[in-house]
């Protein structure tokens, strides 16, 4: 895939966009505007916005894990992020749900029970059936690590090899530090040979390595050569869920304009964010008032989101009981 | 003195329910002989008196359930104990039961026990459970017991409904009077007034009846294909009331004098068409009167008739509900009479009386064809009314019911 | 005029609704190439291909999964488990996916979940299981129990057509024992989900059932007929949604109520009719309201035990007799 400047400052945007919309989340969570448990990760960034950049409005995604960048990228708006986590009215799921379990069949998204991979075989389902109508589409689920122990993943992704479905599934790994306690697992990728499946592994953390691999396997799903799995370790992470957490690294932007402090290369390689601006920069491709002026723009949306899911009213209670089932005409 | 316990009949049989007793506490009882009856998870059955001797106690009453080896009933030696039930509760004859019990009754402490649907039936009717005798377990006044008291009462009570044709009874003339076997009981107030009306109609108007034959196969047929959908889309239960009010409302119209009253010497002829619906209730009947028949469409018709009904029998009519009316229609009730003659509703100058519907074979077109037929009988006033008049009445009204054609739903 | 069993008439429902439909399909273990375990499915994978009748592998979790995202994406899938009792696997699935996603986030799923249900087969404890209350406690899930051929035919297809996920319970003693006239099934609408029906009329007790039941109350009810004791007996046909008015209205005309279901006793719906009726119709009651039902274990195997668990004709006799008297 090439890509202009303007696509490579609009993946950029995203991203920080992702960062700074988290950030301002972690902060309402900490001031108990928010209580239910939060559920972030800083350093996702990249294959968030990455593997839900390549599909097309006409794919499906959907996720488990807290990809708030992928959500942004197949059309919800911040402020529909926002009203789903305070939990108002105007929410899309009208405060039925939560973000965790966005969906949206018209944009493309599967809501998830927030199991870790129950949506593994939804979504074999949806891209078995787009095969056998002959639809042009592609399913691509994100999972965590952890899920790879499930039974609903390797239920699914059987099933998915059988059938070659049209499916990707990206599975995200923490680095250690990260990782609540799991043991090591080795190379998920030369696990899935047992599955006779191809898997591509790609640094989690570099935005345009995620793309290359991402569009790799769709392809590979669209000439029916059936489902592929892409291991995308993070090098860097820090998770936020609950207000006793730690707050993610913040976005600080003022540590880089100043020439007394100097960014080591290894963190740079581990904040996807970072390391994209440098590449950029390297290529001549973004100047200091560009990556700004993003930065800015970025800041305004999200103060717009907030402000505005702020005036929102709460859900009318009368709504309860509706839209159970069908109604009966 | 034996014990006799609740037995277990299986292993995993906990408790037991004692159905009926087959002797009574006094009863001599024999070794082996049934004394009484359980039911429980796995069986019912009868079980024998494990003594001979006198039943001197029964502590557990029909119709309730105890664990397995509770002491039930209590056997004594013959002539012993026989004569001093203990004080522990132990059922005793209640006091007013006008026949004798077939089983051993409940403490007339609690009164006879009865379920929510009889104790319903009791407040709409107006009995009084006390007085009936319960045929269920344990003495329990069950809906079989509540509708034949009903069934003997409306037998031993005049018609109520239909005000029968009244001989003139002179109050001189005293019942107590006639020898032979009597039972006096005072009048009740609702009985009294119908009384005095009777008398006061009686002597007020001259009493004429008409009675004409209708074909109503045609409201038959309507009744029965929508009431259902009525109930069920309007929650009004459809009778043939609202037909026959709508009816004679229309045919009002066109012969005023029927809708009229006399005062004097002068005849008020009554702009207003609020008719009367007679309702049978205990002991009596009443009049709740449908204000402005004229202006209601057929539903509102429909609905205010149940409704006044259901509010008449539930005793909730507003005073005004039974006034004002100006032509009364009645009915004699679902016996079997044919019609009757009824008496005129006071100051009014008619009342039209409506008789079953039944199917009989009748002359159409020279065929023989079977309808539902009814018999309508106008009893009018002849002071203002002649015959020839209160005959064309009618046959408007028999001409709107044979040829029915309003869309009632 | 050929006789057809209630196997036949679920076979002949299906077969109908993939003909009509090209979006309904099939997803199973064995319902291709083997054509089912119990047959109800040969011939449908040279008919329909195996994009449409597709062998599953053993895991009911995962293909209840594929059959919501195939539902997602416009198709219309059938999902069978081999015995009923296996859709344990499924049950996150099943209750946090399929039940949920309307209420959620508008999207329905309109997928049927079927299997043979119950027992008095000697099938064990596995294979005889009456699941439906787990998922008639499940807010988004139909269940539909039908007893008799016609309904087993019709409400299949209804089930086929809902547009959200229902529960169809076939029971297993019935698919060879229960027969109709085909001509029967011809002249019947698709009954509604969420009707019951009244299968007799009686003046003493009414019994309140559904599936394999019915046949049982109504061996009673001619067995009561002989004493004078008349039971009118309603199928309900739909647990979800329950036909509350078709229970209440009897209730309120013959005013003694029993409710017999072969599904064991704590948490059957009995219990939850029986609150229905106390809450509603407690000024119509002339007795007590009683269930007949299993006890609360597992399905044994030994013939003596089974018998001993499953309820039977004079089962109901007695409660019945002792309701009268009340």
């Amino acid at each position: 895939m090439s890509l202009g400047k303007r696509q490579l400052h609009e993946l950029l945007f995203y991203m920080i966009l992702t960062r700074k919309l988290e950030e301002s989340l972690a902060r309402l969570h900490r001031e108990k505007r928010l209580t239910s448990p939060l559920g972030l990760h800083s350093g996702l960034e990249a294959v968030s916005v990455g593997a839900a950049f390549v599909p097309t409005p006409r794919d499906l995604l959907a996720s488990s894990l807290p990809t708030t960048g992928a959500f942004l990228l197949r059309g919800v708006k911040p402020v529909e992020i926002v009203l789903e986590l305070l939990g108002k009215g105007a929410a899309p799921s009208g405060g039925r749900s939560g973000i965790r379990d966005f969906g949206d069949l018209g944009r493309g998204i599967v809501a998830t029970t927030g199991h870790a991979a129950t949506h593994v075989s939804v979504m074999t389902g949806m891209a078995f059936s787009a095969r056998v109508q002959r639809q042009d589409r592609v399913a691509v689920a994100l999972v965590s690590e952890e899920a790879v122990a499930t039974g609903d993943f390797h239920e699914g992704l059987n099933f998915a090899c059988v059938r070659k479905a049209p499916l990707v599934v990206v599975v995200v790994r923490f680095p250690s530090a990260a990782r609540p306690g799991g043991a090591e697992v080795s190379q998920l990728y030369e696990r899935a040979r047992g599955y006779g499946l191809t898997a591509l592994p790609v640094d989690g953390s570099d935005l345009l390595q995620v793309i290359q691999v991402v569009e790799t396997a769709l392809e590979r799903a669209k000439a029916g050569e059936g489902p592929t799995l892409v291991e995308a370790p993070l090098r860097s992470s820090t998770r936020y869920i609950g207000s006793d957490d730690a707050m993610p690294a913040p976005f600080d932007e003022a540590a880089r304009l100043d020439p007394t402090r100097s960014e080591n290369e290894t963190d740079v390689d581990a904040n996807p964010i970072r390391r994209f601006e440098r590449f950029l920069s390297n290529q001549d491709c973004l100047s200091e008032v560009e990556r700004a002026a993003l930065s800015a723009r970025a800041d305004d949306v999200v103060s717009d989101a907030l402000r505005a899911a702020d005036a929102a009213i709460s859900p009318d209670a009368r709504g309860l009981e509706e839209r159970l089932f069908e109604p009966v005409s | 003195m034996t014990d006799v316990i609740m037995p277990q009949m299986g292993e995993s049989i906990a408790e037991g329910t004692v159905i009926k007793w087959h002797k009574k506490v006094g009863d001599r009882v024999e070794r082996d002989e049934p004394l009484f009856e359980i039911s429980t998870d796995k069986v019912d059955t009868e079980i024998p008196s494990p003594a001979s001797g006198t039943l001197t106690e029964i502590r557990v009453a029909e119709g309730q359930t105890v664990p397995i080896n509770t002491v039930v009933a209590v056997i004594g030696e013959k002539g012993v104990d026989a004569a001093a039930p203990r004080p522990k509760p132990a059922p005793s004859p209640p006091p007013m039961a006008p026949a004798p019990p077939p089983v051993p009754p409940v403490s007339a402490v609690r009164g006879p026990r009865s379920s929510p649907l009889v104790r319903r039936m009791a407040r709409e009717q107006q009995i009084e459970l006390p007085k009936l005798s319960g045929s269920g377990l344990g003495g329990r006044i069950t809906k079989q017991d509540v509708l034949e008291h009903l069934e003997a009462r409306r037998a031993s009570e005049p018609m109520p409904v239909a005000p029968t044709v009244a001989t003139p009874a002179p109050a001189a003339i005293a019942g107590a009077a006639t020898p032979g076997r009597v039972e006096i009981s005072s009048m009740s107030n609702i009985r009294k007034s119908i009384a005095e009306h009777m008398i006061l109609s009686r002597r007020t108007s001259a009493h004429v009846t008409t009675v004409f034959e209708v074909d109503v196969s045609r409201i038959v047929q309507a009744r029965e294909s929508l009431k259902k959908t009525f109930e069920k889309e309007e929650g009004v239960k459809l009778t043939y009331t609202p037909f026959f009010v709508r009816a004679v409302t229309s045919a009002l119209k066109s012969f005023p004098a029927l809708n009229a009253s006399i005062e004097g010497e002068k005849i008020l002829y009554r702009k207003d068409y609020n008719i009367g619906v007679a309702v049978a209730l205990d002991g009596g009947l009443i009049v709740p009167v449908v204000h402005h028949a004229d202006e209601k469409s057929f539903l509102g018709l429909a609905r205010a008739v149940s409704d006044l009904a259901e509010r008449a029998r539930g005793k909730k009519l507003k005073p005004e509900e039974v006034q004002g009316g100006t032509f009364t229609v009645t009915n004699p009730g679902p016996y079997g009479a044919l019609f009757g003659t009824p008496i005129i509703n006071q100051p009014q100058v008619a009342i039209l009386g409506v008789g079953g519907i039944h199917k009989r074979p009748v002359v159409v077109n020279d065929a023989i064809a079977v309808r539902s037929m009814v018999y309508l009988a106008l009893s009018f006033d002849h002071r203002l009314v002649d015959g020839a008049l209160a005959d064309q009445f009618m046959a408007d009204v028999k001409r709107r019911l044979e040829g029915w054609d309003e869309k009632i739903l | 005029m050929t006789e057809i069993t209630y196997l036949e008439a679920i076979r002949q429902a299906m077969w109908e609704e993939m003909e009509r439909d090209p979006r309904v399909i099939l997803l199973g273990e064995d319902v291709g190439l083997y054509g089912g375990a119990f047959k109800v499915t040969a011939g449908f994978l040279e008919k329909f291909g195996k994009d449409r009748v597709i062998d599953t592998p053993i895991s009911e979790e995962g293909y209840t999964g594929v059959a919501i995202g195939a539902a997602f994406n416009g198709l219309r899938p059938i999902v069978e488990f081999q015995f009923i009792d296996f859709i344990a696997n499924a049950f996150n699935m099943i209750t946090n996916f399929a039940a949920k996603s309307r209420y959620r986030w508008g999207a329905g799923v309109p997928i049927v979940m079927r299997g043979p249900a119950g027992g008095g087969v000697r099938a064990g404890p596995f294979h005889s299981q009456n699941p439906e209350m787990h998922f008639v406690h499940t807010p988004g899930i139909k269940v539909v129990t039908p007893a008799t051929v016609a309904d087993a035919h019709g409400l299949l297809k209804a089930a086929v057509r809902d547009e959200d996920p229902v529960l169809y319970l076939e029971h297993k003693k019935l698919y060879r024992h229960v027969k109709a006239s085909s001509s029967e099934l011809e002249s019947r609408e698709t009954p509604p989900i969420g009707k019951a029906i009244v299968r007799r009329r009686g003046e003493h007790i009414v019994v309140v059932t559904y599936s394999a039941m019915l046949y049982v109350a109504l061996e009673a009810a001619e067995i009561l007929a002989k004493e004078g004791i008349e039971l009118e007996v309603i199928d309900l046909r739909s647990l979800v949604p329950l036909d509350r008015e078709c229970i209440l209205e009897a209730v309120r005309r013959v005013n003694k109520v029993m409710i017999l279901h072969e599904d064991t006793r704590t948490g059957g719906i009995a219990g939850e009719i029986s609150a229905i009726i106390s809450d509603e119709a407690f000024d119509d009651l002339d007795g007590p309201i009683l269930r007949v039902t299993a006890p609360d274990t597992p399905v044994p195997y030994a013939a003596a035990l089974e018998d001993a668990f499953i309820p039977r004709a004079e089962d109901i006799v007695r409660a019945a007799r002792r309701l009268a008297r009340y």
